[in-house]
């Protein structure tokens, strides 16, 4: 009989939970999503902003849905620690250039600033995201 | 066995990419009009804390004297602003707010900008200096980016 891991279920869903939330809240905030990207200074052509900022939120939404069915768990949090490191990149970026804004991370509903507690949240997240895909079959 | 693990793996995270990509591209095209691709105003926002604003009522706002409060970084501020505009980074709002508001009564009328179309800092600084009690606050869409464009009065920051 095989051992229940009580951690990555706490992982799954603290994962499900936050990137769920945070790609709904930024669908249905659009403007305020695209003002925080372009406000990273990275992308500067508006179009190229509106394409990630219109695919993000979809990407955290289905990441988070196929985290609970298990054949697909490994795949989608293996997309999901790819998507943290880039905004961790972002955020780590925006930090050293003193660019201080709303990280955009919960589109236009909470605030979340580019300091250092974004930058210990997302590596918080990579690291749960990193444990499920070692330990998803 | 192992290479067959590694190619589902792949697969299906190539699989649910192309999902939300179909999906993001969809969306995109139908709140395309909500999102300023045009580098333009767009209409005004419906906040009842403070206006949206166009460059032409920014300069007449700026000839009038009011307070232009600019929300980028200190280092943006330090190579260039709106004459006269003053620091306010919006991510240091906890930090400043104590000196900012024993230097400007509620009533002051500012303008808020950042560094162009679509940033997002103005609004979120507007925001919440409108929660601090603010009531004269507009927000200047097209920022920094027009005011230069526009050739309208600059200087560096010290």
């Amino acid at each position: 009989m095989k051992k229940v891991n009580i951690f990555l279920y706490i992982s799954i869903f603290i994962l499900f939970l936050i990137y769920f939330s945070a790609g709904i809240i930024k669908i249905l905030t659009p403007r305020q999503f695209y003002g925080a990207v372009i406000s990273y200074e990275i992308v500067k052509d508006p179009f190229a902003v509106a394409i990630i900022s219109s695919i993000i939120p979809f990407l955290e939404v289905f990441c988070a849905i196929f985290l609970l069915i298990p054949s697909w768990r490994k795949s989608s949090s293996l997309l999901l620690l790819i998507i943290t490191l880039i905004f961790l990149f972002a955020i780590l970026s925006a930090y050293l250039r003193g660019i201080n804004m709303d990280c955009g991370c919960f589109g236009g509903i909470l605030v979340g600033e580019t300091g250092l507690s974004s930058i210990i949240r997302n590596i918080f997240l990579a690291i749960l995201s990193a444990f499920v895909f070692l330990k998803s079959d | 066995m192992k290479k067959k693990g590694f190619s589902d793996l792949i697969f299906k995270a190539l699989l649910i990419f192309f999902f939300s990509l179909a999906f993001g591209i969809a969306y995109l095209m139908a709140i395309s009009s909500k999102l300023p691709l045009d580098q333009k105003e767009t209409p005004a926002q419906q906040n009842p804390k403070y206006k949206e604003i166009d460059l032409a009522k920014a300069k007449e706002r700026f000839d009038q004297g009011w307070l232009f409060v600019d929300a980028r970084s200190q280092l943006s501020w330090k190579e260039a602003h709106i004459k006269g505009a003053i620091c306010f980074p919006a991510g240091e709002f906890l930090q400043k707010i104590t000196e900012f508001e024993k230097n400007y009564p509620k009533d002051t009328k500012m303008v808020v900008y950042c560094s162009g179309v679509g940033c997002s800092t103005s609004y979120f600084l507007a925001e919440r200096l409108a929660e601090r009690g603010y009531k004269n606050i507009e927000v200047f869409f097209g920022g920094w980016s027009q005011w230069v464009q526009a050739n309208y009065p600059t200087e560096k920051g010290q």
